[in-house]
């Protein structure tokens, strides 16, 4: 199986922030929710993936081509969504496609009225006129467009309700059917793609903390809860993001040391929220 | 369609919604030429006019994020700049095609009292030309650099050098050193000179500002 995104070992440093050692590879026929806090770190990955930010170390590898050497070729194919809209206020939905036709040699012009038909948009109306779930819509009618192969959306979700959300993983469920794309989705809202997400990264403070299948990750850690006073020291320090409130503790522990604790103590199936909470705060790998 | 006439053609897309405003100082500078009745006046208006549109791909393409879109495009950085350049070529080819038309016309048409021939006319078309080139060549290294609103203090800078040269010209002691009808003369009995060497600067400067303009904008961070 092809990596269709691999990162290795990147690395890129501000004055306050930094990147580091990232890597992680996405295979073909795969959706990748690349998930973290706000300020982690994703923007900055995906400007250097875009060559929009230059890395200070590491190999970026799109389609099995260095980035920056086959950007031409690389972005033919390839689909970007933002969280905001990069294209003139002022433009109608025509214009946009008449802008954007020309750079790429797969653009299909009826895929293009059909999707803004299926996204109920006005092709006259001017993206000004648009809501922000509309210019979401808009973003992904341009990207799907010109046949990409790997679609890079960066926050799309936030600020959009229940029903455009809903809408867009059926979106990407549809075009992940064919197994020679691929989608990477950074996000804060891990139930974004809760249903649909094959691989996670999760990354903090400009670190890789986890990389590898959704399942593997929710297969590994459960959730504990007891009561004040049963866990020993050395037990505790075995719980991630130990927490105690009023009448008792929870937190986080990797299946293979829960039955060490005491029998008292209470299971629950992990989830994305609770790894990424207890993680975060503890800054560890998951 | 190569990459950079793509992008020239998005650069004509992106002042597009300022269509109408364009028109407007089009008409302006027409009944501004007839009311003077004089063909010197025109290429002033006009290249003023372009002077004044040629930051609009900077000012619009940073208000609406348009770095982004073109990081998206399948592009290199050096097909955005030179392709910003290849763009602001042709409209100064465009101003100065449409004014020696609008020149020609308005000779003809209109038993106007003008004081120039259509050589003079030309001849202050290739100098104000120049002047754009210069301008142009100092400002977008800049704004490929800063962006446009970082840039736009610096971008004064030309201004005051032009206005700086054209006060030290004027100025007494200069004037009588330098013999002008004698320099005027000798410039145009030699055609070259006359139309030639100011077009032929410009594209210099233009070339110039272009490679360093690649430069700057491959290592910028957006």
């Amino acid at each position: 199986m092809n990596n269709i995104l691999e990162l290795n070992g990147v690395n890129k440093n501000f004055s306050s922030f930094s990147v580091k050692n990232m890597s992680f590879a996405l295979p073909q026929g795969f959706i990748m929710e690349f998930i973290g806090p706000n300020g982690a770190g994703k923007t900055t990955t995906i400007k250097m993936i875009l060559n929009m930010l230059r890395k200070d170390g590491g190999a970026i590898k799109i389609f099995e081509k260095d980035h920056i050497l086959c950007e031409q070729e690389i972005k033919e194919k390839i689909g970007v969504v933002m969280d905001w809209p990069f294209y003139v206020d002022e433009w109608t939905l025509i214009d946009l496609e008449k802008s954007l036709m020309p750079f790429y040699a797969r653009w299909e012009s009826e895929k293009y009225k059909a999707l803004l038909a299926d996204f109920h948009l006005d092709r006259k109306k001017k993206i000004k006129e648009l809501s922000r779930g509309m210019k979401i819509k808009t973003m992904l009618a341009a990207a799907l467009s010109h046949e990409a192969d790997l679609l890079i959306l960066d926050e799309p979700t936030s600020g959009l309700d229940a029903v455009a959300r809903s809408e867009l993983m059926e979106l990407l469920s549809g075009f992940i059917e064919d197994e020679n794309k691929g989608v990477l989705f950074s996000t804060h809202i891990t139930t974004d793609l809760e249903k649909i997400a094959d691989y996670i990264t999760f990354i903090n403070e400009g670190k890789v903390l986890y990389s590898g299948t959704k399942d593997d990750l929710l297969e590994r850690y459960l959730i504990v809860k007891g009561g004040l006073g049963v866990l020993s020291a050395g037990q505790k320090k075995q719980i991630i993001g130990y927490r105690e409130h009023g009448v008792g503790f929870d937190g986080l522990i990797e299946k293979a040391l829960w039955k060490s604790l005491p029998k008292t103590i209470i299971t629950e199936p992990s989830n994305l929220d609770e790894i990424i909470v207890r993680f975060t705060k503890k800054g560890e790998s998951a | 369609m190569s990459k950079i006439a793509s992008f020239v053609r998005l650069d004509f897309y992106t002042l597009k919604p300022y269509k109408k405003s364009i028109i407007l100082l089009i008409v302006i500078g027409l009944i501004l030429g007839l009311t003077l009745k004089s063909l010197s006046v025109l290429p002033a208006i006009f290249m003023m006019w372009l002077v004044m549109y040629m930051s609009y791909p900077f000012s619009i393409g940073e208000k609406n994020g348009m770095d982004t879109l073109y990081a998206t495009l399948p592009l290199r950085r050096r097909d955005i700049v030179i392709g910003r350049f290849a763009f602001v070529l042709l409209m100064e080819f465009i101003t100065i095609a449409f004014v020696l038309l609008l020149s020609l016309l308005l000779s003809n048409l209109f038993p106007l009292p003008m004081d120039q021939s259509m050589g003079e006319a030309l001849f202050s078309l290739c100098v104000l030309s120049a002047v754009f080139s210069l301008l142009v060549a100092i400002q977008y290294p800049l704004y490929f650099k800063l962006g446009y609103t970082k840039a736009k203090l610096f971008t004064y800078i030309p201004f005051l050098l032009i206005l700086m040269l054209i006060s030290f010209w004027s100025a007494e002691e200069f004037s009588i050193a330098v013999n002008w009808i004698s320099v005027w003369q000798f410039i145009s009995a030699h055609q070259f000179l006359m139309y030639g060497s100011p077009v032929t600067i410009g594209l210099i400067l233009l070339g110039l500002s272009c490679a360093l303009s690649r430069r700057l904008y491959e290592r910028r961070d957006i």
